[in-house]
This record gives C-alpha cells, sequence and structure tokens, in this order.
C-alpha cells in the first residue's frame, strides 16, 4: 500500500485494516491521493468530493441478487464529483465495459426518482407502557414527533393560529341587547338552514325524478351571482350528463339583462327569505344558460312555451342590427306569465317536495327536507330580525364567525386529535387496560412494569408469566417452548414431542389466541388467527435435544 | 386555654368495615391457601406445603402470583415513581438522599439539569460546586431512574417540575398510603399545592404565582407568604394527617374532600380524635357517592 500511497493512488474497501482505511481518508481528504479505487460504502460517505467520479458498471449485487444502481444510490455517489471551491465542474464517468448501456436502464438511474423516506415508527406496547411509567411525558408527544407526523406543518399553523386569535380579539363586540339577544342562535339556524338546504337541493337535482322534472316548460328560481330568487322556464336541457345546463328565460330588470356579478353574498344570507323577484321598474328578461348550483328551486308549476322560437328570437336580438327590435310574440308571453306567476305569489311558489311529489325515499332526503321544515318555522320565531340594526349586528356575527371556524380548524388539526397513529394509540391502551398492565387512570400496574422488561412478544411472556405455565416445567422443556418466539419459518415435518412439551404447546396457543382475540376486540387490525400464526413450534424438538446436552449433528436431521 | 386529656384506651377502628371493598388482611402466619399452582411473591413462605403470610398486610393477587403487602413498610421504589427526599450527603459526583427506603437512594450529579438548562459533560468544577446546589438538609423532589441490584434507588430531576423544593411543609407518613396515580404533582383548588410522593413523604406548598421560566429546581423563591396561604397550608397538614391516622388511601380527591369536611372546625382542632374521626367519616362518605 505504501509504494501506491507514494504514486498517489489508494485502494479503499472494507477488507483493509480499519486503520489503514483512515490514512486512506484523511489522506483523499487532503488531495494527497489522486486516484482512489473505492467500494460503495466510500463513495456515500460524506465529505469525501472529488473532481471526477468514474463508475465501473452501472450493476451491483445488494446481498439478494444483482442488479442495477437504484436512483437514489446513483445520485448519492455520482453527486460527489465536484468539489466547491476547487472545481468549476465535476465530471462523471460511466465505463461501457459490456457494449453501450440501455437507454431505458441509464434514463431510470439517472433520472429515476430516490426512495421515498416512509416513517417505519410502530406503536408498540413496550414503547407505549415505558412511556407511560415517566410523569414527564406523554405518548402522543412522542407520536406527534415521528416522522410521520412530519407533514402537519405545526409552525405555520401556529403562526396562523395567533394571527387569528389577534384579529378575534380587535373585531368589535357583539351587540346582544333585547331583541338582538337571540342573534347567534339565529345566524346558527340560517347557516343550518343553508347547508341542509344545499344538501337537500343537490340530492333532488341528481336524483332522476329531479332531472325529469326539470324539462322544458318546469318553472324554477334562480338565484346565482346575478339574479336573486328570479323566476325562470326552462328552454332547453343539454344532453351532457357530467355537466348538465339547463337554458331558461329569466325574468330580471331592465338593464340588467347582461349583468355583471353582483356581491350580494352578504345581502341574502341573513335575509332567508323566499320573496320572489319583482322587477320594479320595466320588465326585461334575458336567456341564460344555468348550472345545477344555480337553480334553488323547482316549482310546481309549468308553462306552455316554443322554446326554439323563444332561443331564436332571443339570440337574433342579441345580434347589434336587431338589437332594437321589439321582443318576439312567444317570448314576450312567456315573459307575462312568469309576471303574472310573481305577482301572484310574492312570497314565493310552492316547490316540488322532494318526499311527496319526486318520490325520493333516501334517508338523507327525508330527514333533511324534515329538518328544513323545522328550521324554517323556527327561523319566524326569531325576535332579533325585527330590530333595526340588524343588518350591521348579522354581519359582524359572520365576520367573527369566520374568523372563529378557522381558528377552530387550525387549532384541530394541530391538537392531539388529528394524529394519524392517535386511533391506533387508543386501541392498544384498551388492550393494556383490559389485560390490567394499566388501570383506568393510566397507572402503570405490576403486570404493566414486567411486560416493560421484554423488548418483543411482551404481552404473550407476561401473560405466560403470570399463569404460572413456566414453573412446572424443566429448564430444557421452557427452553424447547420459548423457541417458538424467535423460529419464523414454517416446517413439513412433524416434530415428535414428548407429552408435556405438546400440554405446553397447547398452553401457550391457548394464551396466543387469547391475546389475538382481545386484540380483535379492541379494533386492532389483526386477526388472531394471524397472531397466534406467529408462535411456529417448529424449532422446539431440535432444542429440546440441545438443552437437554445432546451433541450436534445428531439432532440436525430433525429439522 | 390549653387543652389537655387524660390517656385513653385506643378505640378499635370500626370505619372500615363500612368499605364497599373487603381487604383481604393477614397477620405473619395466617395460611392463605393450600393450592400449589400458585406463584409465591413478596412478603409469602411455603410452610409444608401451604402458602403462609410473613408479614402483616394486604393480600394481592395478580393472575397466578400471590403477595403480601405489608401495612408499615419502609419504601419500595420501582422506576418512575415519584419521591420527595432529603439530602444527607454530598459525595464525589453524587448525593445521597433520605427517601424512607432500605438504603438511602442515591442522586447523580450527571441525573440533575445544570443552572441555566445547559447540556455538557459534567467538568471537575461542576463536581466542586455541588454543594451550592444541593447540601445537606435541603428537600427535593426527584424521579426513581432505576433500581440497583442491591435494591437502593438512583433518582434523576431531569425535568423541569423537579428539584429543590423552597418554602413549604412536610408531612411523613407510611409509603403504603399513597394511592399509584398518573401525576403526582397537583394543584389543589383550595389554594395550595401538593406533591404526593410515593416514598410517603408529602409535600405542601403554595401555589407559585405564574410558572418558572429558568431550569427547574434552582430558583427557590424566599418571597414572604402569606397569611391565607399559611392556614390553607395548615389546615390541609392536619388533614393528611387525620387520614394517615385511620388508614384511608391518600390521592388528590380524598385530600381534598377531606378539606372540604373540616372547613367548620378550627384548623387545631382537627387533630383532636373525635374531631379527627367525624371528618374522617365525611370524607369517606364523600369518596363513596363519587365512585357510584
Amino acid at each position: 500500500m505504501r509504494d501506491l500511497l507514494k504514486r498517489g493512488i489508494a485502494v479503499h474497501h472494507s477488507g483493509i485494516l480499519p486503520i489503514l482505511k483512515e490514512v486512506i481518508e484523511m489522506l483523499f481528504s487532503r488531495g494527497l491521493v489522486k486516484v482512489l479505487f473505492a467500494t460503495e460504502t466510500f463513495a456515500m460517505g460524506v465529505n469525501m468530493p472529488a473532481r471526477t467520479v468514474v463508475f465501473d458498471s452501472i450493476r451491483k449485487h445488494d446481498g439478494t441478487g444483482f442488479r442495477n444502481l437504484l436512483p437514489g444510490e446513483y445520485i448519492q455517489m455520482a453527486g460527489r464529483a465536484g468539489r466547491r471551491g476547487l472545481d468549476a465542474t465535476g465530471t462523471v464517468i460511466l465505463l461501457c465495459k459490456a457494449g453501450v448501456h440501455e437507454m431505458s436502464d441509464l434514463h431510470v438511474m439517472m433520472l429515476g426518482r430516490p426512495t421515498m423516506l416512509q416513517s417505519q415508527f410502530r406503536l408498540t406496547y413496550t414503547m407505549i407502557l415505558n412511556l407511560l411509567r415517566v410523569e414527564a411525558l406523554r405518548v402522543t408527544d412522542m407520536m406527534r414527533r415521528s416522522f410521520s407526523e412530519s407533514h402537519r406543518d405545526s409552525q405555520a399553523s401556529e403562526q396562523r393560529i395567533s394571527e387569528l386569535k389577534k384579529t378575534l380579539s380587535s373585531l368589535p363586540p357583539l351587540d346582544s341587547e333585547g331583541q338582538l339577544s337571540d342573534l347567534l342562535p339565529y345566524y346558527h339556524t340560517v347557516t343550518e338552514l343553508r347547508t341542509t338546504t344545499e344538501a337537500v337541493q343537490k340530492a333532488v337535482l341528481e336524483s332522476v325524478n329531479g332531472l325529469k322534472a326539470l324539462s322544458v316548460g318546469r318553472v324554477i328560481v334562480v338565484n346565482n351571482g346575478q339574479h336573486l330568487n328570479a323566476l325562470g322556464v326552462i328552454l332547453q336541457v343539454s344532453s351532457d350528463s357530467v355537466n348538465r345546463t339547463f337554458t331558461a328565460l329569466i325574468l330580471c330588470e331592465k338593464g340588467n339583462e347582461e349583468g355583471g356579478v353582483r356581491n350580494n353574498s352578504d345581502a341574502f344570507p341573513h335575509l332567508f327569505n323566499t320573496a320572489l323577484f319583482i322587477p320594479e321598474g320595466p320588465c326585461s328578461h334575458t336567456v341564460q344558460k344555468l348550472k345545477l348550483q344555480d337553480i334553488s328551486a323547482i316549482t310546481v308549476k309549468t308553462l306552455k312555451v316554443i322554446p326554439d322560437r323563444i332561443i331564436d328570437n332571443y339570440n337574433k336580438r342579441q345580434q347589434p342590427r336587431f338589437r332594437n327590435d321589439p321582443p318576439g310574440q312567444a317570448i314576450s308571453t312567456a315573459a307575462q306569465e312568469l309576471l303574472r306567476l310573481a305577482e301572484s305569489n310574492p312570497g314565493g311558489v310552492g316547490a316540488l317536495d322532494p318526499v311527496n311529489d319526486l318520490q325520493l325515499k333516501s334517508v338523507e332526503v327525508v330527514e333533511g327536507s324534515m329538518r328544513l321544515r323545522r328550521l324554517q318555522d323556527a327561523l319566524r320565531a326569531f325576535s332579533c330580525i325585527h330590530s333595526p340594526t340588524f343588518g350591521e349586528q348579522f354581519a359582524r356575527v359572520q365576520e367573527r364567525m369566520r374568523v372563529q371556524d378557522e381558528l377552530d380548524k387550525l387549532l384541530f388539526l394541530i391538537s392531539d386529535q388529528s394524529l394519524t397513529l392517535l386511533p391506533e394509540y387508543h386501541q392498544r391502551i384498551k388492550v393494556l387496560q383490559s389485560l390490567q398492565y394499566v388501570d383506568s387512570s393510566g397507572a402503570v400496574q405490576l403486570k404493566g412494569r414486567v411486560a416493560c422488561q421484554i423488548s418483543s412478544h411482551e404481552l404473550l411472556l407476561t401473560e405466560l408469566l403470570f399463569e404460572n405455565s413456566l414453573s412446572p416445567l424443566a429448564p430444557e422443556e421452557s427452553a424447547a417452548l420459548l423457541s417458538c418466539l424467535v423460529f419464523t419459518q414454517k416446517t413439513q415435518v412433524e416434530p415428535h414431542l414428548s407429552n408435556t412439551l405438546k400440554e405446553g404447546i397447547e398452553r401457550v396457543l391457548a394464551v396466543a389466541k387469547r391475546i389475538g382475540e382481545l386484540q380483535m376486540d379492541c379494533g386492532i387490525p389483526q386477526t388472531a388467527e394471524e397472531f397466534v400464526g406467529q408462535f411456529k413450534f417448529g424449532l422446539t424438538e431440535v432444542v429440546y435435544c440441545w438443552a437437554r446436552g445432546m451433541v450436534f449433528p445428531g439432532g440436525l436431521y430433525a429439522v | 386555654m390549653a387543652d389537655m386529656r387524660l390517656p385513653t384506651l385506643r378505640k378499635p377502628l370500626a370505619l372500615s368495615v363500612s368499605f364497599f371493598d373487603r381487604k383481604d388482611l393477614v397477620v405473619p402466619g395466617d395460611v392463605i391457601t393450600s393450592d400449589t399452582g400458585f406463584m409465591r411473591g413478596h412478603g409469602t413462605y411455603v410452610d409444608e406445603e401451604k402458602l403462609t403470610a410473613s408479614v402483616a398486610g394486604e393480600v394481592q393477587r395478580v393472575d397466578k402470583l400471590i403477595c403480601v403487602s405489608p401495612l408499615k413498610t419502609r419504601f419500595n421504589g420501582e422506576v418512575g415513581d415519584v419521591i420527595v427526599g432529603r439530602i444527607t450527603e454530598v459525595q464525589q459526583k453524587r448525593w445521597k438522599v433520605e427517601t424512607n427506603s432500605r438504603l438511602d437512594s442515591v442522586l447523580m450529579l450527571s441525573s440533575v439539569n445544570l443552572p441555566g438548562g445547559e447540556l455538557r459533560r459534567r467538568s471537575a468544577e461542576d463536581e466542586l460546586t455541588m454543594r451550592e446546589y444541593l447540601h445537606e438538609g435541603d428537600l427535593i423532589s426527584a424521579e426513581v431512574q432505576s433500581v440497583f441490584s442491591d435494591g437502593a434507588l438512583s433518582l434523576h430531576t431531569r425535568s423541569l417540575k423537579y428539584g429543590k423544593l423552597g418554602q413549604g411543609v412536610l408531612v411523613q407518613l407510611s409509603p403504603s398510603l399513597i394511592k399509584r396515580q398518573k401525576t403526582h404533582f397537583h394543584n389543589l383548588p383550595c389554594g395550595a399545592s401538593i406533591i404526593l410522593g410515593n416514598n410517603g413523604f408529602v409535600w405542601l406548598y403554595p401555589t407559585p404565582a405564574q410558572q418558572e421560566e429558568e431550569a427547574g429546581g434552582f430558583y427557590t423563591s424566599l418571597e414572604p407568604v402569606s397569611i391565607s396561604d399559611r392556614e390553607v397550608i395548615s389546615r390541609l397538614r392536619n388533614c393528611l394527617l387525620a387520614l394517615a391516622a385511620h388508614k384511608v388511601l391518600l390521592f388528590d380527591t380524598s385530600v381534598l374532600y377531606c378539606y372540604e369536611s373540616s372547613l367548620h372546625h378550627q384548623v387545631k382542632d382537627i387533630l383532636k380524635p373525635e374531631v379527627m374521626e367525624e371528618v374522617v367519616l365525611l370524607t369517606q362518605q364523600k369518596l363513596l357517592e363519587h365512585e357510584s
């Protein structure tokens, strides 16, 4: 080695003495070694950059088979080409000793995604018991620090939470005197009403009967950015079942035909009424394509309309040449009908009842419509709507509630309740409590303390210990029985065992079955059979012979 | 006027009869069982195939293990127990702490938090300044880290809530009276705080106004404690003595109920036998209601 090093060449692999390896590493980092022949271990290491990296081959043996380099490995090894401060560029050379490599292989190796880091954090009983013993730590704190929870980004959430808290305290206080005393319940009722209506609407409009009802001629109530509770009549239904659009003739104000989107999201929630829109000025109409969300109610009325003529007429008048033409007869009769309908039913035209008229029998719809009726009745009983400052106070409530909702959501996200492993933790605690390792308040009992000392198969071993199943056995018999905890292979050979050993095996399997069933009862997703199947007794006979002092290879044939 | 009494015969304790969980009490020599299928634990011995008790106490059965936990005993520490102890010696790199156990417990220098909360290897200088932090006679709260093979406990104060104790009252009771719970530090609503050490030492102190920012246990407040706080603590101490005299299990709820039941007596009257009995009776009734 010394001769090589004098010439600036070095070799580094696991067969070299450790002290020599360290010498080579030190020389390399100082730049005294010009050419280094090394294996993957050195190539993967840190703080050993080089000017050029040469790959002898892109295949390696990973202990089980010969395979190409993984993207992660390639990145790691090739990435050390180019020393910071000394080289402008780094060079990577791949030798093609057996011919040029396949393009696809190279593509995968160089441009593929490196293996993702996945958390291998497992909740074990031993861990839980040890953490419960210590007063200062909580198991949930430990779980929160695992890599699997790193996506929660708690710092940003904490910042947002403090911002929201500041906003909340700076909002003006709510006036809750006299008539306004039930303002907050009113807000909650209104929000619930809105969400329930939306849910029922959605169900209605997605049902077969609902869509049948939305046929040509049906009078509907339109509610979108442009129209507020305006009556309309359906002229055409598109056949596209995914994004169904409805062409409808809608009543509106003159001048509002094209209409921008009014920001009336503040206005209509609190005046949650169904009063129909009646144009104050000269009545006009517009033909528009509507989506399902824009239709807020399907009324019981239908009109006789000639859709094609109406649509043609309207489209004609959209052209600048015909803009000032008076509307055609079909369209004006339809508009007149709608206006008459609106004026005769100012409070709202009866809507199709989902349960009775549309024959929707699903539980959600029936319950939803019942709830709607109750809420609408309850709305009338509130006194706050009569207060003179109602509008302003309601806006304040809305603002406050909005901030509060966001705050609650964020608090939930960073709290213990949103840990991914929390349900499993509760299940395991339940198992421990029913086995009396931990009492109901979380203090560790005697059995739990014994289980703390055992690192694997803790439940089975503790149960065996406390059931006194190991003490009547001779040492070689207990060693043979306990071999099931380490033996993991399936054997075909039936072992020849003495009666005591057979009884011992029965007992161990019975305890395992009991624990497995208890785990399943508490909700852990592992069947009792799987749990019992972990314990294989193939090595029992061999261990028994060995523990009695039998010399191998006499016992080897038994395996 | 001083209250003087003549000595009287001790009344037999009739209170425990009202408990719904009859404890299985034995005295040395009592046969527990003749069944040989049981494993024998502490406090028992086998005499002619019969399992006999060797101490006076309560029989505990965990599956097939039978042991007798004595009523009057030294503290046998387990890992994770909270203790209140007094420094008896300052040795090289460790302190010896008296915790009411058979051997003095050991508090290693490496198991305490350095002032300022820094983490570093303890140097020779740290060893020389050990006495400035804890010297003989100081009271500390600590947690048991491990148990040596001879039964001595190794303690640690590696948490902000353990450390040197400041102003307060220490009550020394039997370890078997302290209930094992999730936490032993309680801020009682009556206005004081309590540390129920598993070794039988109970520490009462005024609730600190705000949490200390520095590494715990270093800052002992020498501000004068108000009269009302002192009264609360004195009352609590007498309640503890009353409960201990009647062998009631001590935990935060029982102490609180006892405090509430004693409010219409004067603090010094609680130690009189008949008042003690009345207060403890009320406490036990409240505890029974609380359970059901």
